[in-house]
């Protein structure tokens, strides 16, 4: 059975090892690990900057309910342009009918297949738009 | 022109990028003139991008959004109009909070509730 709490606190973590990752790959790089709340949305990201002139890279994770009914979706993002660099989902998952691990392991791998874009991108300096 | 807010009719502008504190603060030593964002989706990102669109008409005050091409359709939201020291001292002082994992009053303001 899915419960709400139990991915929002899977997902957290990820973030977290991503970050402490990225932190020993890239010992200058910025992060911040965060939530935003809506009324019925979600959003938990990792924000990430080579220095503060640059562009943020963030990681955002979006879980959106309506009733006992979750849908979850994934992106890094770059700042200021606005590119995709990756998208995940989104996934459709109800509290009744699921289990929870398989979706956890899901969100959770996607969260940490997004290390060596996060490096090359940081390494490389993702520059500045208008 | 400028978009103070509370003006009518309501004026959204476009912000490329994800709505997270750091992608809605200004760059240090960049984005002297405030928060760079554009008047339409198009002018603010490529096809295929992700974008946020911020309600000008919601911002409160000091904030204003200031049309100040070129580049095409942008649009600077700042604590204010002219771009007088006090202006741009405030604005760079918004830009320092970038990195810095605080959430500067400003970035609050429109970009959500964050925790």
């Amino acid at each position: 059975m899915i419960s709400e709490e139990v991915l929002v606190k899977s997902i957290k973590h990820s973030l977290g090892v991503l970050r402490s990752r990225i932190e020993i790959l890239v010992p200058t790089a910025l992060c911040q690990i965060a939530e935003t709340v809506g009324h019925d949305a979600r959003q938990m990201y990792a924000s990430f900057l080579q220095t503060p002139q640059d562009d943020t890279l963030d990681l955002c994770i979006l879980l959106r309910s309506a009733g006992k009914t979750y849908v979850v979706s994934g992106d890094l993002v770059r700042g200021g342009s606005g590119d995709v660099l990756s998208e995940m989902g989104p996934m459709t998952f109800s509290e009744q009918g699921e289990e929870t691990e398989p979706f956890e392991q899901r969100i959770c791998q996607y969260i940490l297949e997004q290390e060596d874009t996060l490096v090359q991108e940081l390494r490389a300096g993702t520059g500045t738009t208008t | 022109m400028a978009y103070y807010p509370g003006a009518s009719p309501a004026k959204v502008v476009y912000r490329g990028g994800s709505r997270t504190p750091d992608n809605l603060t200004p760059r240090p030593g960049i984005d002297i003139q405030g928060l760079s964002t554009f008047e339409t989706l198009e002018f603010a990102v490529q096809p295929g991008s992700k974008a946020q669109a911020i309600d000008v008409s919601r911002l409160p005050a000091p904030l204003v959004a200031v049309p100040d091409a070129p580049p095409p359709g942008h649009v600077s939201i700042r604590p204010g109009f002219e771009l007088i020291p006090e202006v741009l001292q405030v604005t760079a002082e918004w830009a320092a909070s970038r990195g810095t994992g605080v959430t500067h009053p400003y970035t609050g303001t429109y970009g959500g509730h964050y925790r």
